[in-house]
């Protein structure tokens, strides 16, 4: 970006899963404890918070979580603010938290996603969740799932998009999870029968073209380039944010089969970044379900449209392939804590680019992309980020 | 026209079991729930459309993990409809999967539903 560059300089985050015995300050202070560490920076140094969230109103009759947030840290006194663009909040809180940075008025923002959704029933979750849909929408009792079904069906008529090659994505993302301890789903291996085989959701998607309702929590303090100078060794530079709002409905969208946001989002990420797909070496997308994943791709222009389930079945989006997606295991089976999801995403990224991801680290990447869908494409953000 | 009336007579008129739209004055875009401004050319000026009901399918789902309200009526058939006139309007259908295509002819119908009408469509000429 131009100007003053933006940096990661801690990242942090707690196991996903059904997590027993969790409230949301204890998630809160496990994730920012271990960001604080892994910045080597003491709390003193924080100005301000940015807190993302879903529905802990609804979930955990909470509403007040900026301020919970501050005291359970410590840091009452300093600003804090929250984030709330569905299911993107993660994404939107690092973009807030970047611009507060790149405006000079903050040196040091702490970025924390939080999300305690697995207490209350799935009937009760499922309908927590339809609230990100339009007022029509939830009144005819179709939810984002529906919309999603709705959208496969016609990829599926019109852009050559298979039913296993979904299962496809559960597959590879799952066999990833495998390397990442902290996932939701680190001991399940998923082959395509399991996918095929599970119950039907929304026909013609099933329960495992679906990411679970998880629990946890992740942090990232975002710098200027003045305060890094004092204390950071890697810092991982934010190359370049985009973000984009799409009709609410879908129902009112000329563009039934794709998501315009994802579109303009990624230009407006590329635009800033001053680069192009060609050089990005890794992705984490929002795969809250399969198709998403693979639609995505190609509304990031990464693939033709109807390619990038070819080019699973080819490998290339496989970890060891030219352009790996959701080496983490991406929302279907790292997890989607939602509001700590689009943090957990940049986190992955960050890890991988300073060469501390582990098992599932991917030799030679330089520059990562993370891509995170608010709603059923209504409000889509991209980051772009780089070791230089 | 303000915002609010738009919506409201919207509902009206539904519970009247009346389908009835807006059209742009400025570019004669159709829109079934109403917009504040047109998502063509951006006016505020609308005209009422009265639909017949007829349309076609688009794309459709059998939804079966429903939100908690709709329990009883588990699994939800769900389609995205283009009505004759233009304009597009999601809603539940009365039909079963097998009965379903894209591009199936539909007709509006009226169901009454804890004191208001829902809107639904079912196959054209079908019972």
């Amino acid at each position: 970006m131009k100007g003053e560059s933006i940096f990661i300089t801690g990242v942090g985050q707690t196991k996903y899963g059904k997590l027993k015995g969790q409230s949301l300050s204890s998630l809160i202070y496990d994730a920012a404890s271990m960001t604080l560490l892994d910045a080597s920076i003491s709390r003193s140094q924080i100005d301000a918070l940015v807190i993302s969230n879903l529905a802990s109103n609804r979930f955990n009759g909470q509403q007040n979580l900026t301020a919970l947030c501050a005291d359970v840290l410590g840091l009452s006194g300093i600003p804090a603010f929250r984030s709330g663009a569905s299911s993107a909040s993660g994404a939107a809180a690092i973009h807030q938290a970047v611009m507060m940075v790149k405006s000079g008025m903050f040196d040091n923002v702490l970025v924390i996603g939080v999300e305690l959704m697995t207490q209350v029933s799935t009937d009760v979750s499922t309908s927590i969740l339809a609230n990100s849909t339009h007022p029509w929408e939830q009144e005819q009792g179709i939810t984002i799932p529906a919309l999603a079904a709705m959208c496969t069906r016609l990829n599926m008529l019109h852009n050559g998009l298979t039913r296993e090659q979904l299962a496809l994505v559960a597959v590879k993302n799952h066999k990833n999870a495998l390397l990442n301890p902290l996932a939701h789903f680190h001991h399940k291996k998923v082959t395509i029968e399991d996918v095929l085989n599970s119950p039907i959701i929304a026909d013609p998607l099933r329960l495992f073209d679906f990411s679970p309702r998880s629990d946890g929590a992740a942090a990232v303090i975002i710098s200027s380039e003045k305060s890094i100078k004092k204390f950071c060794d890697q810092p991982i530079y934010i190359k370049g944010i985009g973000a984009a709002t799409d009709i609410f409905a879908y129902m009112n969208r000329e563009n039934l089969m794709s998501l315009d946001a994802t579109h303009l989002a990624a230009d407006r990420a590329f635009k800033m970044a001053e680069i192009t797909q060609r050089e990005i070496n890794i992705l984490e997308v929002h795969d809250a379900f399969t198709p998403l994943e693979l639609v995505n791709l190609e509304d990031m222009r990464f693939f033709k449209r109807g390619s990038a389930g070819k080019a699973l079945e080819d490998g290339v989006t496989e970890r060891n392939g030219q352009l790996p997606v959701n080496v983490s295991g991406g929302l279907k089976a790292k997890g989607h804590p939602v509001g700590a999801t689009g943090v957990g995403q940049v986190l992955e990224l960050t890890l991988q680019l300073r060469n501390e991801a582990g098992k599932r680290q991917v030799t030679g990447v330089d520059t990562g992309l993370a891509h995170a869908i608010g709603g059923f494409g209504n409000n889509v953000f991209v980051t772009i980020l780089s070791r230089s | 026209m303000n915002g609010i009336s738009l919506i409201l007579e919207f509902k009206e008129d539904l519970d009247k079991k009346e389908l009835v739209g807006t059209k742009c004055r400025a570019c004669s875009s159709v829109s079934v729930y109403p917009n504040f401004y047109c998502r063509r050319c951006g006016n505020t000026n609308f005209e009422k459309v009265k639909f017949t009901g007829k349309g076609t399918l688009i794309t459709y789902t059998v939804l079966h993990a429903v939100p908690s309200r709709f329990k009883e009526n588990a699994p939800l058939v769900i389609g995205l409809v283009e009505l004759e006139e233009g304009g597009r309007i999601s809603a539940q259908l009365d039909a079963s999967e097998d009965e379903l295509s894209v591009g199936k002819k539909l007709e509006a119908i009226f169901q009454k539903r804890d004191g208001r009408i829902l809107l639904k469509f079912k196959p054209l000429g079908g019972t």
